[in-house]
């Protein structure tokens, strides 16, 4: 074997990864008997030792224990989500089941179930409350009625008013056309 | 491996803490095989990030679970090829090394300041003598003297012939071998 042949095969020499083979047999030969082959096999395996100085070490920050967290932060969130869609859910059914009323007006809006509701016994009087809302009304009432009575009272005599002043005015028209006659 | 076929498999199967376990196994020899490639630390730490960003999304294409560290292999190196690239990374000798001062950082504390110096100085020229090497040839060493692959499965992570990664090895050990020599150390 020449000497370029077996630089091809030092790797195999380096590493023995399949044992002494035969074909490395042949190539140890020649290595044993050429100096300048030898020479560069010994200073390829110091190259080799020089590498192995360059030794492992840790990662600067650990990316499991980091990917763990988020994984658990993105379980807890999807429990949490979970969690409450069930219990909207649950509310839902309750809210429908009672029949629930949701009333929207000016003053706000008012929430009404009928889940429990009792007819109640009737009664024949008014609370104090309720004698006032009447009492109200009927004053609130009262006093329309008045204006519009005025009102109309005040209509009236304006037009009376206007008829007096066009008949005044045609009588007071015809004695100054008689008193020019007659002049 | 065995372990890390079984976590693969589990994932596969939908068990979303085996790619935890995968990520604990796998974590420290994917940042040294960055960190060797890039020559800087904080670079490897995002590349680690990146791998198994880029592993946990491309998994699921995985046919052989077997063959997961090849393949995941093939994802740093790409990584760090894409770092190297977006980085302009072009580095002579001479250039002072990108993270010298964490060279200190492993070394046991035992050790004299005279010795202590020795080392962080040969680890110095050890590195700038791998970040003067191509490509194929840096990663070659890398994967053969660092990571420990047989020459058949660096030849498998390169996606080339045996023939070829036994070439690239041997001139990657010529190449460190000369600037070895050329930064003082021979």
């Amino acid at each position: 074997m020449r000497c370029d042949e077996i630089h091809e095969h030092f790797v195999d020499l380096l590493y023995d990864e399949d044992g002494i083979a035969p074909a490395n047999r042949e190539l140890q030969d020649h290595v044993r008997t050429c100096s300048v082959c030898c020479q560069e096999l010994e200073e390829l395996k110091q190259t080799r030792k020089y590498l192995k100085e360059w030794k492992d070490e840790s990662p600067l920050r650990s990316i499991s224990s980091a990917r763990q967290e988020s994984l658990l932060k993105k379980r807890s969130n999807w429990t949490y989500l979970r969690y409450a869609a069930v219990a909207a859910m649950v509310l839902f059914c309750i809210l429908a089941l009672a029949n629930t009323e949701v009333t929207m007006t000016n003053s706000g809006f008012s929430i009404r179930t009928n889940l429990f509701r009792r007819d109640l016994p009737e009664r024949d009087y008014y609370t104090k409350s309720e004698m006032r809302d009447i009492m109200k009304r009927a004053l609130d009432d009262s006093e329309t009625y008045i204006k519009d009575v005025n009102y109309l009272m005040l209509q009236q005599m304006r037009d009376t008013i206007e008829r007096d002043r066009w008949v005044d005015l045609r009588l007071v028209r015809g004695s100054a056309a008689r008193n020019g006659n007659r002049n | 491996m065995m372990e890390t076929e079984e976590a693969v498999r589990r994932f596969l199967d939908g068990e979303e803490e085996a790619f935890s376990r995968i990520v604990r196994h796998w974590e420290r020899k994917v940042y040294n095989l960055a960190w060797r490639m890039v020559g800087n630390r904080e670079d490897a730490q995002d590349i680690v990030q990146e791998t198994f960003l880029s592993a946990f999304k491309s998994i699921r294409g995985l046919r052989d679970p077997g063959s997961f560290a090849t393949w995941l292999y093939q994802i740093t190196l790409n990584h760090c090829r894409a770092r190297r690239r977006s980085r302009g990374f072009v580095q002579s000798l001479n250039d002072p090394g990108s993270d010298e001062a964490g060279n200190e950082r492993d070394l046991p504390s035992g050790i004299p300041a005279k010795d202590r110096g020795d080392r962080v100085e040969t680890l110095d020229i050890i590195q700038k003598a791998m970040a003067g090497l191509s490509e194929d040839h840096r990663s070659a060493i890398v994967l053969k003297e660092y990571v420990g692959l047989s020459l058949e499965e660096l030849a498998n992570v390169m996606e080339c012939p045996l023939s070829t990664a036994k070439s690239r090895v041997y001139h990657g050990l010529k190449d460190v071998q000369r600037n070895l020599k050329r930064l003082g150390l021979k």
